[in-house]
């Protein structure tokens, strides 16, 4: 099993739906509050260096978050809170550093890369569907939102 | 030109120059004292939440200090005229002024003030008792925040 790791409304989903092999998908994080205890290793992990604010704003690109809502503009403001503060990072460090032994990280930066796609490819042992072609699309809805 | 900017965008989004949002709860006060002053961030969900509460708005940018020696802060101007946000400002222990345009406000305690940050503004500080303040930023709602 491949277990792939991002920030909420990270690429995880977008990674997993790229592979023919089984996956799990986890989040560092959510609505504001932590889920490190809650992460435990798999065989294979792929860790997604996304930027937090980006994933923020797809959230808000999605539709996450109207301006009615009040409990979602309240877990908006936990979000922002969360990314802009040292915690959230030292955790991620710490379980990459302490936990996580066999994983793959992925910069969404590279993913433009030929190489990228084939370090996936021969770590998860399993073709990676992604287009390169289309990368520029991609970059432009998901990377660098903010 | 900066002048009918800011007087056009302020009219666009009902915006004053300044304005007390609410108040935050005495509880809420002591919490962001404490978290401060002790470096606890325990509490900082709840806190957020709070103001949130009396915001109704996404709030960003926040930061959270004590100050113990007087100061004058560096005044500021946003020539943002595209994003109707504004800065605010929480003071729960201690003295200041926020200076925004020719006026001088006093912070008073545990009341979230806004401020116009297309005006210039700064924030004094006049004496050696310790200061805890807290600042942020909000996107301005117009029908939830506006001058009617």
């Amino acid at each position: 099993m491949i277990q792939i790791i991002d920030f909420e409304d990270g690429l995880q989903e977008f990674f997993a739906s790229r592979f023919t092999v089984d996956t799990t998908i986890e989040t560092w994080d959510l609505r504001g509050g932590f889920r490190f205890d809650k992460i435990l290793p798999a065989n294979k992990n792929i860790i997604i260096l996304s930027k937090p604010f980006d994933c923020l704003q797809r959230g808000v690109l999605s539709g996450k978050y109207p301006q009615d809502d009040f409990k979602k503009l309240q877990d908006w403001s936990r979000r922002n809170w969360r990314y802009t503060s040292p915690e959230i990072y030292e955790h991620i460090n710490s379980l990459l550093t302490q936990k996580i032994e066999n994983k793959l990280v992925i910069h969404p930066e590279e993913l433009g890369n030929p190489v990228t796609k084939k370090r996936i490819e021969k770590y998860i042992g399993s073709k990676f569907d992604w287009d390169i072609s289309e990368y520029e699309t991609f970059y432009t809805e998901n990377i660098n939102l903010r | 030109m900066s002048q009918l900017a800011r007087n056009e965008f302020n009219k666009k989004y009902a915006m004053p120059n300044s304005k007390i949002m609410g108040t935050i709860s005495d509880v809420i006060a002591k919490k962001l004292t404490k978290l401060v002053t002790t470096g606890n961030k325990d509490d900082i969900i709840e806190i957020i939440d709070h103001i949130n509460t009396i915001l109704g708005t996404r709030i960003s940018d926040i930061s959270a200090d004590v100050f113990s020696e007087p100061f004058t802060s560096k005044s500021q101007i946003s020539q943002d005229y595209e994003n109707p946000t504004g800065v605010f400002f929480l003071v729960t222990q201690g003295e200041a002024d926020l200076i925004v345009g020719p006026n001088k406000l006093k912070m008073g305690l545990n009341k979230i003030m806004f401020v116009n940050e297309r005006n210039m503004y700064n924030i004094e500080k006049p004496n050696k008792t310790n200061l805890v303040m807290l600042s942020g930023r909000f996107t301005w709602d117009m029908t939830k925040h506006g001058e009617t």
